[in-house]
C-alpha cells in the first residue's frame, strides 16, 4: 500500500506538472496601440526640390549671344557665382556686345569678359542677378562614368544630354598639347561652353568642341580651377571694329 | 481479482475442433476427469456442517469468511480521499478553463474589433493614398507641360531676339541702299553732283550688287524663319 501511495503521488505530481505546461494561461493585458512606429523612408533625392520644375543642373545652364564687327552668334554657358558666367573663349572672343539668357527666358546684359588662350574659356561678368551657382569638382574620371551635357545646341531650346566618359586625348583644336576629354554625348554648334556634369550635380569639365561624328569634347574643371586660383590666365576681351 | 477467484483451478479450454485436435491433444488428453471439476467450490459451499470432531472428518477446516481488515479499510478510506481529491482538482481545473477559456473568448473579440478597424483604416488611408498619387502624377505631367511650355517660350523669346537683330541690321542694310539708289538719283539728276573717285556707272554697279546682297540676305532669312 505505501507503494501504491507512493506511486499515486508521483503520478498526481507527474500529471500536476504536466497539466502546468498544457492548460492554457489566460490572456495577458491588451495592447493598446497594434500600429508600429517606423520610420518612413527618405523620399528626398539627391536633386533638391525644384519650385519650377527644373533641376539644377538646368537652371544652371544659360545661352549666351554675342554681337560681334561682323554679325551675331550663340553659345552656352553656364553660372559660376551670383555675377559670373563661364563659356567658351572662341564664343566670346571680340563681341561688342553679349547677353545671356536663362533656362525661364530672362536676358541679362554682360558688362565685361576676360578670355584666356588656353583652355578654350571665358569669364563674363554682370550684375549680381543669379541666386544659386554650380559647384566644380576635379575628378579622375574612368571610362564609362556617366555624365550630363546641358546646353543650347543650334541657338534653339535648353537641351540635357546624357552621355560617358570615353578617354582622354590631346586637344587637337591647339597646340597646347593638353589632355582634354572625349564624351560620347551628341552635341551641335552653340553648345560651346556647356557644363559637364558628374553623378552628383558638379561642373566636372566644359565642352568646346565635337569630333567628327560630333561627340562632346570638353576642358577639365581643373583647368578652370587653376584660372580662377591664378587670373593672371585671363585677358581682356576686346573688339576692334 | 479476488482472493477466491485466485484459488479456482484453471479450466482447460479445449481447442477449436475437439479434443482430436492434434495440436493440442498432448497437453490435456493424459488427465482423465477423477471427480466433480468444481469439487472445490462444493466444498467451500458447506459452511452449516458441523465442525470436525475429529481427524477423520473428509474436509478441512474451512478458511475464515473474508472479513473487513484494518488494511481494507485504510485503503478503502485512502482511494475515496485519492478519488476526492481528484475529483476536487477536475472541478476545480474546469472552472478555471471555463474562466479562461471566456477570457479568451473576449480577448478574440477585442482583437477581432481592432482588426476591423485596422482593416478600415488601412482601407481609408490606401484611398487617401491612391488619390495623392494621382493627384501627384496630375501635377507632375503639369509641370513637365509648364515646364516644357517655359522652355519654347524661352526659345522663343532668344530667337525672336537673335530675330530682332537680324530685321536691324537687314533694315539697316536696306537703308543704305535706299541712301545709296538716293544718292545714285541726286547724281543723275544734278550735273553739278558727282562721286569721287568713281564714275557714275561704277557707283551704280556698286549699289546695285550691295542692294542685290542684301534682298537675298532678306529671302534668305524669311525662308529661315519660316516666312
Amino acid at each position: 500500500m505505501t507503494r501504491r501511495s507512493l506511486a499515486f503521488a508521483c503520478a498526481l505530481a507527474v500529471g500536476g506538472i504536466t497539466a502546468c505546461g498544457v492548460i492554457p494561461a489566460p490572456p495577458g493585458p491588451l495592447e493598446s496601440d497594434f500600429v508600429p512606429q517606423i520610420t518612413a523612408p527618405s523620399t528626398a533625392s539627391a536633386e533638391p526640390a525644384s519650385a519650377d520644375g527644373f533641376s539644377t543642373e538646368q537652371r544652371l545652364a544659360v545661352r549666351v549671344r554675342v554681337e560681334t564687327c561682323t554679325g551675331w552668334a550663340t553659345g552656352s554657358g553656364w553660372v559660376l557665382s551670383s555675377n559670373e558666367v563661364i563659356t567658351n573663349r572662341h564664343v566670346a572672343e571680340g563681341a561688342t556686345r553679349i547677353e545671356v539668357t536663362t533656362y525661364d527666358g530672362r536676358d541679362f546684359v554682360v558688362k565685361s569678359s576676360v578670355v584666356a588662350e588656353v583652355p578654350d574659356l571665358a569669364l563674363l561678368t554682370l550684375d549680381e542677378v543669379f541666386t544659386e551657382s554650380a559647384d566644380i569638382s576635379e575628378v579622375y574620371p574612368r571610362v564609362g562614368i556617366p555624365l550630363t551635357i546641358v546646353g543650347y545646341p543650334l541657338g534653339q531650346e535648353l537641351t540635357v544630354e546624357q552621355g560617358k566618359f570615353v578617354e582622354s586625348e590631346v586637344e587637337s583644336l591647339g597646340d597646347s598639347g593638353a589632355a582634354v576629354w572625349l564624351i560620347d554625348a551628341t552635341i551641335a554648334h552653340g553648345s560651346s561652353g556647356s557644363p559637364v556634369y558628374d553623378t552628383n550635380g558638379e561642373v566636372v569639365a566644359i565642352v568646346y568642341a565635337g569630333d567628327d561624328q560630333w561627340n562632346a569634347l570638353a576642358w577639365p574643371a581643373s583647368w578652370l580651377q587653376d584660372l580662377l586660383e591664378d587670373p593672371a590666365g585671363w585677358t581682356d576681351n576686346t573688339a576692334d571694329c | 481479482m479476488s482472493e477466491d477467484s485466485a484459488a479456482r483451478p484453471a479450466f482447460p479450454s479445449l481447442p477449436e475442433g475437439g479434443p482430436t485436435s492434434d495440436s493440442h491433444l498432448g497437453q490435456y488428453a493424459p488427465a482423465p476427469p477423477v471427480g466433480p471439476a468444481y469439487a472445490p467450490y462444493a466444498a467451500r459451499a458447506l459452511p452449516a456442517l458441523p465442525p470436525s470432531t475429529g481427524e477423520d472428518g473428509p474436509w478441512p477446516a474451512p478458511p475464515p469468511p473474508p472479513t473487513s481488515t484494518p488494511n481494507h479499510r485504510r485503503m478503502s478510506r485512502w482511494w475515496w480521499a485519492a478519488g476526492s481529491l481528484v475529483f476536487a482538482a477536475l472541478v476545480g481545473l474546469s472552472a478555471y478553463l471555463i474562466v479562461v477559456s471566456q477570457q479568451w473568448s473576449n480577448r478574440v473579440d477585442d482583437l477581432t474589433a481592432i482588426s476591423e478597424s485596422l482593416g478600415a483604416q488601412v482601407a481609408d488611408e490606401t484611398m487617401a493614398r491612391q488619390s495623392a498619387e494621382a493627384e501627384a502624377s496630375t501635377l507632375q505631367s503639369q509641370v513637365d507641360t509648364a515646364t516644357a511650355r517655359i522652355t519654347d517660350l524661352a526659345n522663343e523669346e532668344a530667337n525672336a531676339t537673335d530675330h530682332e537683330a537680324v530685321w536691324i541690321n537687314l533694315v539697316d542694310a536696306m537703308a543704305d541702299c535706299a541712301d545709296g539708289r538716293q544718292d545714285l538719283i541726286d547724281v543723275l539728276t544734278n550735273s553739278r553732283l558727282y562721286f569721287p573717285g568713281k564714275t557714275n556707272a561704277q557707283y551704280e554697279s556698286e549699289i546695285t550688287t550691295y542692294c542685290d546682297g542684301v534682298e537675298s540676305d532678306y529671302a534668305e532669312f524669311k525662308t529661315e524663319i519660316g516666312k
